[in-house]
């Protein structure tokens, strides 16, 4: 392994005083106390599926303070998404679910754009809603969501499908390898399966928040509580603007998890409607009814696997309740088939069909498909060990691919960690004394489960690095820095290419009309992507400064190196130059005068600039197959062990060991921060968060008394929460790196099922396991 | 939200600024679930009367012949770091600190719990298994009430126009007197309440006979309840393992669980009997 | 209508208007500029908006402003000492990687910091239980606990 300076250390995050110190800015801090600000508030639909007769908001408009209330007829005409085209952003004829915006009221202060909301007079022809998958699913299913779906902008893509079976569906992605029928026939042992999770939601702590101000030439800047390149290019589509036109702004952002813009959409159309300035703060119920939350999926599962553990044909059926609007549902439902094929399968056929229903619409959320589908397989690899009379671990140890080897889906695997990373939380977990029950009703148990995620081709990311004339290294990019600490991999990336001091490198973010383009600060990409964009930049500057030293030293380009900002001839280093030598600003220093010319002579200044494109490769529409369908996987296992009370249902997680392959890690550190936050967040997910819907369509419990995520009560103690680095350096990855962040919780809920199925013999198919559905299904297996 | 801001300085200027405003006034203590209620829309007084200015409600006093009492601008907080009532009556330091989290302990007054009402209202079920009461101050003077009488359904109290709970009384325990508060929440204690039992039970010299029995349930009914048919059933008795599953059985017939987001109906109505036989064999064991 | 008010915020006495509904939380960001303490769920949940009065830890999102007359407020911009000095809390949650979106640290802190004033050598389970009402998305926990266990120790061993 090479010695670097920086790669591998744990070197204190960069932001950490800024944020330690109360100092660190939000958008939420963005135009407090602005003069105009005008604050907006939208009336949200009470019915999951109505017809729009009219709207009366003249009261609402005579209200002293309301500056405007704007409605259906104030939007741009075209529907907008990122794969099917099919949401107004306020509703022009129909209201879809419990929560669909109807109106947007522009007020000089929150209290009374509040007040105003009551003012609206809406009436509604009420008509039956759908929300059952299912249902919704049938070709007969009487109630149609979209009814002018066919009509609806959809780009060709091999996510989406084509010919499809019903009217409400909207999606269907499908894998083809081998032929499942012949592998059944080829096993001994079948074992058939039904498993749904819940709508979760990402439970950022910094509420959804934007602020828009309006610009002169008909364009908007906008602070943003999300990522900017991809809210940007959200805007300029729903609003038809150019990019150049759409300004997006951040600084830090409190929390991330895949959340996308929703008041943004509002924001600036009533900036650019009142040609005012608007702040809009989401309040926590609007969070998790407009925060476009994890997908839940019915999952159809059926495996055949030999006698001796061989894993043969897995055939999966997936309906999924998108809500009334698709947003990334295509994709996030495309993902899924990557981690329903982790392990060596010879024969595999999955349909995975988005279905649309009156439910509140759904999102990308940590890990974008695969835990829902994990929490199935998962479970099925431990099943099918007990039918063959095998360990769990040697059962998936025998199924696992390794590097090398070509996937299910066609790729060549390569940095797959699978096998150590299910070994090491194994061998920890086997070391552990296990927890002596706190009573006579409390069993302990313990599970397993191996999880993957993938980061996509086919994506760009963009850096510039500026050189200043004291050597500071300006490195701009385009990825939102939302906590999971790119800012600090990114000054270790760039210090060591530089050969530099960590306090030389300056980032520059959060800006899209400052930083150049990034695709998106999701799927785990920024590492891989962002970082070579930003290694590649610093060799852009490098050649520019040895090209100016060059001349200076008497010698040509390829003879010079640098460190610690002296430039010198690799073979006689007493000839070097400062970075300073090269700018004009020598001259008038020399002169005497204060003024300096912090410039080149010509070429103005030192920009190293690069792009990184994940190259793609062809994916197979009918079979979903392909040499080149991503960029990197990051492969992990977690092991755990559980308390249940069989009296009462109560699970408690005491021990928790994850492991990880990151390829290397640039900062283990942060690394083992995703890896515990991912895997209380899994634990989470698993036993105690859930959307509870009324029977209407109507969320019940938005907000942190009854959604309940994890809090440090539900932790294992320090001492039994282990987390593993797995090195497996990638080839593409700056210095070995490649992302992790959204695998960390993939493996958490599965293997909590299975810990209370090897503390009870109950079996649980449904997330979450609430203490009440545990107590059934111990019940349930007396 | 917008409210007039009113704050009297004396009990007697809080009742009469109730009775003036009644129906439109409501009265904040520490806010903890007021400030909820009004963010919510749930109520919207023209009102707000501040008692928290009121010198003199915020005390535990506990005398060896008149027994406890606590004022009712005493914060939660206070009840639980008591060191008279961890030795005294441990029970109610125990409910107390198993309500919400430090902060909201700190504010949250064991006035507002009772008055807000709620059925899982985590300080009820202990002081009405003490047979605690109210000391009510209103308009025509004061009076006092059993707090197992003080609960008139969710959210609403049996306090009349202008009147103000001002004080808890809790009469001395018997020697031998044993209690013990158990809470079932979704995660664990942070939650509200799906279940909350009190037991207290007076032994008898023996140590061994039950003599007093009271068993007081939040959560699983309109009201916190005592569930008398159950407190029958040990009285007179020793506490053994048949007698325990009888005596959480029956209790389960005086709830009127409902289903909520929290649980289902028949789910409370098990771990009543689960809570409930737990509750008892813990003082069994002790 | 506005009403001014007196506050006392990390040792400095502010005059601001308020309106009566007026958080704690919001006087302190909007009209006093005091943002490093945020809002997150403005139910008491969270514990985001933790912050000070007298010592003991308060949500400010929900306690009125003119309930917090007369008291000494101190918030995360408060905590270094007057050198600018770091409080060991928040020298342990830069050591430990205790932080990591931020949106929760400020508050995180300050309840830690009521936490070791109360007990300066709590366990593992008193810094749970102390802290149980002070929701993180992003760290799991488990680095925080560790940050607050070690400024204890910090305290005590200087103390």
């Amino acid at each position: 392994m090479a010695k670097y300076r920086y790669i591998g250390k744990s070197v204190p995050r960069v932001d950490a005083l800024a944020k330690v110190t109360g100092k660190a800015k939000y958008s939420t801090e963005e135009g407090i106390g602005f003069p105009g600000m005008l604050y907006g508030k939208v009336l949200y639909s009470p019915h999951a599926r109505a017809n729009i007769i009219r709207i009366d908001t003249s009261r609402a408009e005579n209200r002293v303070g309301v500056k405007a209330v704007l409605t259906g007829k104030d939007v741009p005409e075209h529907r907008s998404g990122i794969f099917v085209h099919d949401r107004h952003i306020l509703c022009r004829e129909m209201v879809r679910f419990v929560g669909d915006a109807v109106a947007l009221v522009l007020a000089n202060s929150v209290e009374v754009a509040e007040e105003a909301l009551k003012l609206i007079d809406v009436k509604y022809e009420v008509l039956p809603a759908i929300f059952d998958v299912e249902e919704a699913f049938k070709p007969d299913c009487p109630v149609v969501v979209h009814t002018e779906l066919h009509h609806y902008r959809r780009p060709v893509h091999p996510y989406l499908g084509k010919d499809l079976p019903g009217p409400n569906v909207n999606t269907h992605h499908k894998v083809r390898k081998g032929d499942v029928e012949e592998g059944f026939r080829q096993s001994d042992i079948i074992v058939e399966n039904r498993y749904q999770n819940a709508r979760i939601t990402h439970c950022q702590l910094e509420p959804y928040n934007c602020v828009c101000y309006p610009e002169d030439d008909g364009g908007v800047t906008l602070w943003t509580s999300g990522r900017v390149w991809h809210n940007a290019a959200a805007i300029c589509a729903a609003f038809g603007l150019p990019p150049s036109k759409v300004r997006l702004r951040t600084v830090y952002v409190g929390g991330m998890f895949g959340i996308v813009d929703r008041p943004e959409r509002f924001a600036v159309l009533g900036a650019l409607k009142t040609g005012r300035p608007v702040k809009i703060v989401y309040t926590r119920e609007e969070c998790f009814m407009d925060g476009l939350n994890r997908l839940p999926k019915t999952i159809y599962i059926k495996d055949g696997i030999k006698k001796d553990g061989t894993l043969v044909a897995r055939e999966m059926k997936l309906y999924i309740n998108v809500g009334p609007y698709t947003n990334i549902a295509p994709e996030t439902i495309r993902n899924g088939s990557y981690h329903a094929s982790q392990y060596r399968i010879s024969h595999f056929k999955w349909d995975a069909y988005g279905v649309y229903t009156n439910e509140i619409p759904c999102g990308p959320l940590r890990g974008f498909g695969s835990a829902e589908v994990l929490w199935a397989t998962e479970q099925q690899m431990d099943i099918l060990a007990e039918k063959v009379g095998m360990d769990p671990l040697e059962f998936r140890m025998k199924n696992t691919p390794d590097e090398g080897e070509t996937s299910v889906r066609g790729e060549v695997i390569h940095s797959i960690g699978a096998k150590e990373a299910l070994r090491k939380v194994s061998d920890w977990m086997a070391q552990q004394e296990p927890a002596r029950p706190s009573m006579g009703s409390v069993k302990i148990g313990r599970g397993m489960a191996l999880a993957n995620k993938y980061t996509k081709v086919d994506t760009a990311s963009t850096a510039m690095v500026k050189v200043h004339m004291d050597g500071t290294l300006e490195a701009r990019h385009g990825a939102t820095e939302c906590g999971q600490g790119c800012n600090t991999i990114f000054t270790q990336m760039v210090a060591e290419e530089f050969s530099v001091p960590l306090e030389k490198v300056k980032l520059v973010w959060g800006d899209t009309a400052v930083t150049s383009y990034d695709f998106d600060s999701a799927a785990s990409r920024s590492t891989m992507y962002v970082g070579n964009a930003l290694v590649l930049a610093c060799r852009d500057a490098k050649r520019q400064i040895f090209d100016l030293a060059a001349p200076k030293l008497g010698t040509t380009p390829d003879k010079l190196s640098i460190e610690e900002g002296r430039i010198f001839i690799k073979d006689a280093p007493e000839k070097a130059l400062r970075i300073a030598d090269l700018f004009l600003a020598a001259l008038p220093e020399a002169r005497g005068t204060v003024k300096q010319a912090l410039c080149l002579e010509e070429g103005a200044e030192i920009l190293g600039k690069a792009t990184f494109w994940g190259h793609p490769g062809v994916e197979d529409p009918e079979t979903g197959l392909g040499e080149r369908l991503t960029l990197s996987f990051c492969y992990g296992a977690q092991a755990v062990e559980v308390a249940v009370d069989v009296e009462t249902g109560w699970v408690k997680v005491l021990k928790c060991a994850s492991a990880f392959d990151c390829g290397r890690p640039i900062n283990p550190k942060l690394v083992e921060g995703q890896m515990e936050g991912g895997a209380v967040m899994g634990i989470g997910s698993g036993l105690y968060e859930g959307f509870i819907f009324s029977d209407q369509g109507e969320l019940l419990n938005p907000n942190f008394h009854d959604y309940r995520v994890c809090s440090a009560m539900e932790v294992p103690s320090g001492k039994n929460m282990a987390s593993f680095i797995v090195e497996a350096p990638h080839r593409e990855g700056p210095f070995g790196a490649k992302g992790m962040g959204e695998a960390a919780m993939n493996a958490t809920a599965p293997a909590i099922a299975n810990a209370i199925y090897n503390a009870t013999g109950a079996r649980l198919t449904k997330i979450p396991m609430t203490p009440e559905s545990v107590l059934r299904a111990i019940q349930g297996r007396k | 939200m917008r409210f007039e801001y009113l704050e009297p300085k004396t009990v007697e200027e809080a009742i009469s600024l109730l009775e003036k405003y009644d129906g439109k006034a409501s009265v904040i203590a520490g806010g903890t679930d007021l400030m909820l209620q009004m963010r919510d829309g749930k109520i919207s007084p023209e009102f707000v009367v501040d008692i928290g200015g009121i010198e003199g409600l915020d005390y535990i006093h506990y005398d060896e012949r008149q027994g406890l009492t606590i004022g009712a601008l005493t914060p939660i907080r206070s009840l639980e770091k008591s060191s008279v009532l961890q030795q005294r009556l441990p029970i109610l330091s125990q409910a107390a600190g198993q309500l919400g989290s430090v902060a909201i302990r700190n504010v949250g007054t064991v006035g507002g719990n009772l008055c807000n009402a709620a059925p899982s209202a985590e300080t009820a079920p202990s002081l009405i298994a003490l047979e605690g009461n109210a000391r009510i101050a209103g308009p025509r003077g004061e009076r006092k009430v059993p707090l197992e009488d003080f609960f008139a359904g969710p959210g609403t109290t049996t306090l009349g126009p202008g009147e103000l709970l001002v004080e808890i009384q809790v009469p001395l325990p018997a020697p031998n007197t044993q209690g013990v508060y158990l809470k079932h929440g979704m995660r664990g204690t942070i939650d509200l309440a799906v279940v909350g039992v009190a037991v207290v039970i007076a032994f008898d010299a023996d140590g061994l006979t039950c003599g007093d029995v009271k068993i007081a349930l939040g959560a699983v009914a309109p009201t916190p309840i005592r569930v008398r048919s159950a407190e029958n059933i040990l009285r007179g008795k020793n506490l053994d393992e048949g007698l325990i599953n009888r005596t959480a059985k029956t209790a389960v017939g005086e709830t009127r669980c409902i289903s909520d987001v929290r649980a289902s109906a028949e789910y409370r109505r098990e771990m009543v009997e689960v809570f409930t036989r737990r509750a008892l064999k813990g003082l069994m064991d002790r | 209508m506005k009403r001014l008010i007196e506050l006392k915020v990390n040792g400095v006495v502010e005059r601001v208007y308020t309106e009566p509904w007026w958080s704690l939380g919001r006087v302190l960001r909007e009209q006093l500029g005091f943002t490093g303490t945020k809002i997150s769920c403005e139910t008491g949940n969270c514990g985001a908006c933790t912050v000070l009065m007298d010592g003991r830890a308060v949500r400010s999102c929900i306690y009125l402003a003119m309930k917090a007359r007369g008291k000494e407020i101190l918030t995360i911009e408060g905590l270094r000492e007057k050198d600018g000095k770091l409080h060991p809390l928040q020298e342990a949650f830069i050591e430990h990687f205790a932080v990591q979106c931020g949106y929760c640290t400020s508050g995180m802190i300050m309840g830690a910091k009521a936490l070791l004033d109360e007990n300066p050598s709590p366990t593992e389970e008193d810094v749970k239980e102390g802290l149980r009402g002070n929701l993180c998305r992003c760290t799991g926990y488990t680095k925080i606990i560790e940050a607050v266990l070690a400024a204890g120790s910090k305290i005590e061993g200087r103390g």
